[in-house]
């Protein structure tokens, strides 16, 4: 299991403020130009690059895949997370400034229906652990 | 009338219709409410009007279990006892504190909730309180901050009301009614050192007093009331045995035990969705003249739901040291010196120096921009250290390219300052437990009587209940989308943190069975028919509210029993 010391809390707010959770900082220029350039790869390499703060997310996502390694599998946790949404093919077709309000409804909803994994302490939602677990194997 | 007890001749008998040991909260309230009764009422409190150190000093004892403070600490021994330092903050306690919940063993009062609405009523005045002041809806109408939105009842605000600081230090507040009460006589420098009995033990015929300069004299009450607080009600019960081995009033080997406080410690972290979310309802703040603190906790619906135990928990917003170095530099000091001189009118010392300082300050954009150019170009060094510091070291050039004042204006154009993270500090009520407890040690104080140990211990329901109770919280920030919660308890060790809040309850727990309590529903110490103990030592539980307001309203109902008793 990974020491409690590698998620620490900069890399947990970086990782929160890069899912857009937060709204101090607006997604700058760039996050368009990067919407583009991902538009057409598959659906888990564009879940992947949904992170800003791609390490953090790699740290939280190998300690949830160390606490369930059944779903260490990048077409497996791609398709757990998309199950969970729309469904693949309108997926396919969902720009990524469109995907990032449909997943935060999803985690909301994960918290809702008691879909929550508890990820070296912190309280995360299913579907944002999977995506962080994402992170990991891109 | 105030007497000292040091001119008391020695030997000498005083009797009196009602001996109240301690005036602190609960033993000056009982005086007041004596006061004009037709009967004589005969006040010993150990201290003088004004701190001594070498009356402090018979508070000294031993602490054998869990971290705690000197237990010379958080209790004062003069009049007006522990109130002379208190902090204020006031609490009732719930219904479901007063019930028997079979998830918490010994839990369950003698009485219920509502047979204290009146004097609730009472003690809320007595403390200068605002008896709306706990209901949640009267704050969303009055206060600048808002409550954070849950959705849902699962999680709930609840709220401190502080006693104003010209109220609560009750020896100066209420001093004038306790000195010009005609019937009630307070002895300053009065130790009791012994409770005697008659012989079948089950009234009290004497209580013997001792001055630490070596004077003793005895009075002969028809009633004594021990309020000498949660732990001194104990000591002396427990001193009281040269009749009775075990201590007056401990048959049933009671006396002392279930000592309970409030643990506190910080046992997560909450990041926010949103850096500027308003977390002033839950620091100490002023409404009018009301000032409060607000806490979240889980509803009794689901206390019970969750077996656990109430957790208030308190949000301690943490700021990164970019705005916190800001706000206290040199820059901002001068800024703040100017305007207030400016406002005033006066000359301002070093004003050339200040006001330096400020433009100098003012001046750190033009770093950014290459010096000496015709037209604004970006200084490649700057830009080149700008993009090494990208993502997330930016925050700290902050001040270099902006300037600590700059930085200082952000928080009145985003209405606040960017939360970094936010602390969890949770205040648990702790389960009710019979081996945490007060014994006597063989040390001896000035006036040779046996000083105390304490051996403070809390129960595994009092872990469970904070690390459940958060992780509820954490499910609810994550429904409402308010943020994540990292949960921050060991399954073993207490943090390092832990603290009592200075409650002292439990010591002399009251219930109607005489093995289950040393007092009964009215106060009444078991198989003694003329004494009675005030203060948090009756508490069979201890709520998570604050104990003060509590044991206010427990020692008015008493009073009110007696005066009846006496009619």
């Amino acid at each position: 299991m990974t020491d409690k010391s590698d998620i620490n809390r900069r890399q947990f707010l970086t990782l929160i403020l890069g899912l857009g959770l937060a709204t101090f900082m607006r997604p700058p220029r760039v996050w368009s130009w990067l919407a583009r350039r991902f538009r057409h790869e598959p659906l888990s390499v564009r879940f992947a690059h949904l992170f800003r703060q791609k390490e953090s997310a790699k740290v939280i996502g190998q300690a949830y895949l160390q606490a369930i390694p059944a779903e260490a599998d990048v077409q497996t946790l791609t398709d757990l997370i998309a199950a969970s949404l729309a469904g693949d093919q309108e997926l396919v077709k969902t720009s990524t400034a469109e995907l990032r309000p449909i997943l935060e409804r999803q985690m909301r909803q994960d918290f809702d229906q008691g879909r929550v994994a508890n990820v070296e302490g912190w309280l995360l939602s299913e579907t944002e652990a999977r995506l962080c677990a994402l992170a990991a194997l891109v | 009338m105030f007497i000292d007890a040091r001119t008391v001749p020695d030997s000498e008998i005083i009797e009196t219709d009602i001996c109240i040991i301690g005036a602190g909260a609960a033993g000056i309230t009982l005086a007041r409410e004596f006061s004009g009764q037709p009967f004589q009422v005969s006040l010993l409190e150990s201290g003088d009007l004004e701190f001594d150190g070498e009356t402090q000093s018979l508070y000294d004892g031993e602490n054998v279990g869990l971290p705690y403070f000197p237990l010379r600490g958080p209790r004062l021994r003069y009049f007006g006892g522990t109130t002379n330092h208190w902090g204020g903050y006031c609490q009732p306690f719930n219904a479901l504190d007063f019930e028997k919940r079979d998830y918490v063993p010994y839990s369950g009062w003698p009485i219920e909730r509502h047979e204290l609405d009146v004097y609730y009523e009472r003690a809320i005045d007595i403390l200068g309180l605002d008896p709306e002041a706990w209901n949640i809806d009267f704050w969303r109408e009055k206060d600048r901050f808002p409550t954070w939105p849950f959705m849902g009842e699962r999680v709930t605000n609840v709220v401190s009301q502080l006693s104003p600081g010209d109220v609560r230090r009750f020896g100066k507040t209420y001093r004038d009614d306790v000195v010009h009460a005609a019937n009630v006589t307070t002895y300053l420098n009065a130790n009791v050192t012994q409770i005697e009995t008659d012989e079948t033990g089950k009234r009290v015929t004497r209580v013997h007093v001792a001055c630490l300069s070596g004077s003793n004299f005895s009075v002969i009450p028809k009633i004594v009331i021990l309020a000498a607080g949660g732990i001194e009600n104990a000591r002396i019960l427990l001193l009281s045995n040269k009749q009775w081995p075990a201590g007056l009033g401990n048959q049933n080997d009671l006396v002392g035990r279930f000592f309970m406080e409030h643990p506190r410690f910080v046992a997560g972290k909450i990041v926010p969705a949103n850096p500027f979310i308003s977390t002033g309802f839950y620091g100490l703040h002023k409404v009018g003249q009301i000032r409060l603190r607000g806490y979240l906790s889980l509803s009794p619906e689901v206390q019970r739901q969750e077996q656990v135990t109430d957790v208030n928990a308190r949000l301690l917003p943490m700021f990164s040291e970019t705005f916190i170095n800001s706000f206290k530099s040199e820059n901002v000091r001068s800024l703040r010196l100017l305007v207030r001189a400016l406002q005033s009118g006066k000359m301002l010392d070093q004003f050339g120096s200040h006001l330096g300082r400020v433009i100098a300050d003012l001046s750190s954009w033009q770093k950014l921009f290459l010096a000496g150019a015709p037209v604004p170009l970006p200084n490649p060094v700057v830009a080149t250290e700008i993009m090494k510091a990208l993502p997330g070291g930016e925050e700290a050039l902050l001040t270099s390219y902006l300037g600590d004042i700059s930085v200082f204006a952000l928080e009145e154009i985003f209405n606040g300052l960017p939360v970094e993270y936010i602390e969890v500090k949770t205040r648990v009520e702790s389960a009710p437990n019979p081996n945490s407890r007060l014994t006597l040690s063989s040390e001896r104080d000035a006036l040779g009587q046996n000083r105390l140990q304490l051996d403070w211990q809390l129960d595994p329901l009092d872990r469970y209940s904070a690390r459940r109770t958060l992780e509820v919280m954490g499910v609810e920030l994550g429904r409402a989308g308010l943020g994540r919660m990292q949960i921050e308890l060991d399954d073993e060790a207490w943090p390092d943190d832990l603290a009592g809040g200075s409650h002292h309850m439990g010591t002399t727990r009251m219930s109607k069975d005489p093995k289950q309590g040393v007092v009964d529903e009215n106060s009444r110490l078991h198989g003694l028919s003329n004494m009675y103990i005030a203060g948090s030592s009756v508490f069979p539980t201890s709520g998570s509210g604050t104990p003060t307001l509590t044991l206010l309203a427990l020692a008015l109902r008493l009073a009110d029993h007696l005066k009846e008793k006496l009619a």
